[in-house]
């Protein structure tokens, strides 16, 4: 389920998630956002799949997440502070499906079957501008397929060295 | 809310796909992209990942990211201003870690048609 909605003349995507309220130790349902200047900058560099993929598998499917991981274990400078990869959030699954976009601006969408031994990684940040954005608890940076991990069904290949730490998983 | 055809068509370019680069502030990464396709990313270092097509079978590499780009340029000696030719970017992490990941990199890279034009800008990062 999404929503649009406009704040300060800046339109934002609003995507069903789960998302762990880290002061009472418990999951909550949220809401996660993404700018549609972000998606427009893929539409400027005609990566029409990676907007085919937002609408259809991470709009459709974040609520559906198995896995929510914290922290990537890389440098990562963000927000003016050196340690932004500690805050960073990865959403796991494993759909049965994936979709690309063929032939250009007047194309069409093509759903196929999701890459056999993969899972479907979506990167939030939480969000730190409340005071703007009350209502919405991360947003959504990046997507795409993993190896699946062997012996965590529907988490990315080595997540134990991959991420900080596991938050929850959905039993 | 738009749809996916109704979004595309306002805001998708007219121009065919390219392969390119850009700096995603967000993550800290240069993302470079040679197909619009479906991408499984394949980690190889702490500075690369590899991205493959997840649904064609051979001579299946799309791109890939280079990460930390920040603590890379200091490494490196490099300001992280303006806009850089991707070939110097890697050339210059090849001379700092030759080891067979960045090689690997490298020479899946330099496959790419029009690889030598490829730039990217790091205004962004600059101004962080």
């Amino acid at each position: 389920m999404v929503d649009i909605v406009e704040i300060d003349s800046e339109h934002i995507f609003l995507v069903d998630a789960k998302f762990f309220n880290e002061d009472k130790n418990e999951v909550i349902d949220a809401k996660i956002g993404m700018l549609t200047s972000d998606l427009k900058a893929y539409a400027l560099r005609s990566e029409f799949t990676q907007i085919a993929q937002f609408y259809h598998t991470v709009c459709d499917g974040l609520i559906l997440t198995r896995h929510i991981f914290e922290g990537l274990e890389r440098p990562l400078y963000c927000d003016g502070k050196s340690n932004g990869d500690s805050v960073k959030l990865a959403y796991s699954r494993k759909p049965t499906k994936d979709c690309e976009w063929v032939g250009g601006k007047h194309g069409y969408l093509q759903k196929l079957d999701a890459p056999e031994g993969h899972v479907f990684a979506v990167i939030v940040s939480p969000n730190v501008h409340t005071e703007k954005y009350p209502d919405i608890k991360g947003w959504i940076e990046h997507w795409s397929w993993i190896k699946e991990d062997q012996g965590l069904n529907e988490a990315p290949i080595n997540w134990v060295d991959r991420y900080n730490c596991k938050l929850w998983t959905w039993k | 809310m738009k749809d996916l055809n109704e979004f595309i068509k306002e805001f998708g370019s007219e121009d065919d796909f390219k392969a390119n680069a850009f700096y995603d502030k967000h993550l800290d990464c240069i993302r470079v992209r040679t197909r619009d396709c479906s991408v499984i990313e394949e980690r190889l270092s702490h500075i690369f990942t590899m991205l493959k097509s997840a649904h064609s079978g051979q001579d299946n590499f799309v791109g890939f990211t280079i990460k930390g780009v920040r603590h890379l340029f200091e490494e490196l000696g490099m300001d992280p201003k303006g806009v850089f030719r991707l070939t110097d970017i890697i050339n210059a992490i090849v001379g700092k870690y030759p080891d067979q990941v960045v090689k690997e990199v490298r020479e899946a890279f330099v496959s790419v048609e029009g690889y030598k034009e490829i730039e990217v800008e790091l205004k962004e990062l600059a101004t962080a």
